[in-house]
């Protein structure tokens, strides 16, 4: 009978233990070590060579809203250690959420960073594929003016771009299209740099990209986002979220566990019962 | 415990609960809060739209003189054919021609990246060694799994000749790799869900209550 049970467990059950072990952690920290992986280390490394005098990185905001739990961490640390370093970033977006999410990122940057000299906000751009196609082809004269109204003539930084060329990183922040493979597909051979982070979803699908070269970097999720919160030495929210993700996925694992336990049982029951 | 004042932080995190309120069984509040999620998510592509409209297609030709543009804005208009039955084949045109623009600009790309540049990646070494000669065993295994695993997969969907014999094992293998790839992203999937539930955690009781 409890076998039963056991392998039919109530889903609402499910949904209150896990609720239960991701907001204890979250009110009352447990402090759970994090190592970084080679992936974070990667782009952390790729952007420390960056020069602040002569590169330029473009921050592709091309996540949504629904995703931003995942990805946003990432994309305040990543914009955090560029303007620690002094380098001129711009922020383009392929997907309607992007500029919303950019404005939030710019928030996060407080006084780091003068709008308009070292970072800016160029907007939207509507059409996906042809979208970033265009923006390749033509970055300094795809934007009129910036999110914000500005028109783009009367922004210092972007004096600096000519072409595709004085772009030296993209650091694509993504939950879905357009994104790394309408990147791969329209940037030309020898041009910047492309790094990604990503919905953890979407980390098994990309790592051949990684693996053959074609992403410059790869951070993975809201870990990829802790990860890099640590080697900057400003905790966030990716860190404060780690050890509530650990203990959800060990609720997730004794679910697993007991439920397979009691499948196993009830069958060597049944085998005993029947033989 | 500080619990925000700001009316919007409130009505996110009504709208939060009333949405997860599905969990224990549908209900008319979930179902309003739904519609609005709904309606404001098609009014924010719609101004946003129309954003794009006036800063690429309208400024540049009224503005700029950029005449060029009439004939894609011609396009464009006759895409909202399609809800004028008289005149709904009108919007095959654009739409034949966005197809073709969309096959135009990503199969150069696609055979370059999806197709050359991983099937490089896939040839690597068996037997790997480090600069000073020594051989690198962890990497090596890394190799011979991905060489294999890549070589079963094929086969597993190599149809062209009947799965027995040396054929049946590497497909069988094949399946096994694939078997092992869809736990990883199922695992990758419950992590991810996590994450966006960690989100709303900490928007109902860090940003609206105040109490993390």
């Amino acid at each position: 009978m409890w076998l039963e049970r056991l392998q039919n467990i109530d889903r609402r059950v499910i949904y209150v233990v896990l609720f239960v072990a991701l907001l204890i952690p979250m009110l009352k920290p447990i402090g759970i070590p994090l190592t970084v992986n080679p992936t974070t280390q990667q782009v952390y490394d790729l952007i420390e060579s960056l020069d602040p005098e002569t590169d330029i990185v473009m921050i592709g905001m091309d996540y949504s809203a629904a995703g931003s739990a995942d990805v946003h961490p990432q994309a305040v640390a990543v914009a955090k250690h560029l303007a620690n370093r002094g380098i001129k970033s711009i922020m383009v977006a392929f997907v309607e959420d992007g500029p919303m999410l950019a404005e939030r990122v710019l928030k996060s940057l407080g006084d780091r960073v003068v709008y308009g000299e070292d970072i800016v906000n160029l907007g939207y751009l509507a059409g996906g594929e042809s979208a970033v196609k265009k923006f390749i082809e033509q970055p300094a004269t795809t934007f009129t003016r910036d999110h914000r109204g500005t028109p783009v003539a009367n922004l210092p930084i972007m004096k600096n771009i000519k072409d595709i060329n004085d772009i030296t990183l993209i650091m694509d922040f993504q939950t879905g299209a357009p994104g790394y493979q309408e990147y791969l597909r329209q940037l030309p051979p020898g041009g910047p740099l492309y790094g990604v982070g990503i919905v953890t979803v979407s980390v098994p699908n990309v790592m051949p990209y990684l693996n053959s070269g074609q992403f410059a970097g790869l951070l993975p999720g809201l870990r990829g986002g802790a990860e890099y919160e640590v080697l900057l030495g400003e905790p966030g929210e990716g860190l404060a979220r780690m050890d509530a993700q650990s203990l959800g996925h060990l609720v997730i694992i004794a679910f697993i566990v007991v439920g397979n336990v009691a499948y196993f049982a009830s069958q060597r029951k049944e085998k005993k019962a029947k033989g | 415990m500080n619990v925000s004042t700001n009316p919007w932080v409130w009505f996110m995190g009504i709208g939060m609960l009333a949405l997860y309120s599905f969990l224990y069984k549908e209900n008319p509040i979930y179902r309003l809060f739904e519609h609005i999620y709904v309606g404001a998510s098609v009014g924010y592509a719609v101004v946003t739209a129309y954003g794009n409209i006036v800063d690429q297609a309208w400024t540049p030709l009224t503005v700029k003189g950029e005449l060029n543009l009439i004939i894609p804005i011609i396009l464009g208009l006759m895409l909202y054919t399609r809800f004028f039955k008289p005149v709904a084949w009108l919007s095959r045109w654009p739409m034949s021609y966005l197809m073709g623009l969309g096959v135009g600009i990503s199969i150069f790309g696609l055979l370059q990246s999806q197709l050359i540049a991983q099937s490089r990646a896939a040839m690597v070494p068996l037997v790997v060694k480090a600069s000073d000669g020594s051989f690198l065993l962890g990497k090596s295994i890394n190799n011979i799994i991905m060489v294999l695993g890549v070589l079963g997969v094929l086969f597993y969907f190599f149809f062209s000749v009947e799965h027995k014999g040396p054929v049946s094992k590497m497909a069988n293998f094949g399946r096994l790799i694939m078997m092992v790839t869809f736990g990883v992203a199922f695992g990758n999937v419950v992590m991810g869900r996590i994450s966006l539930l960690l989100g709303t955690i900490s928007d109902i009781f860090g940003t609206w209550l105040g109490i993390i």
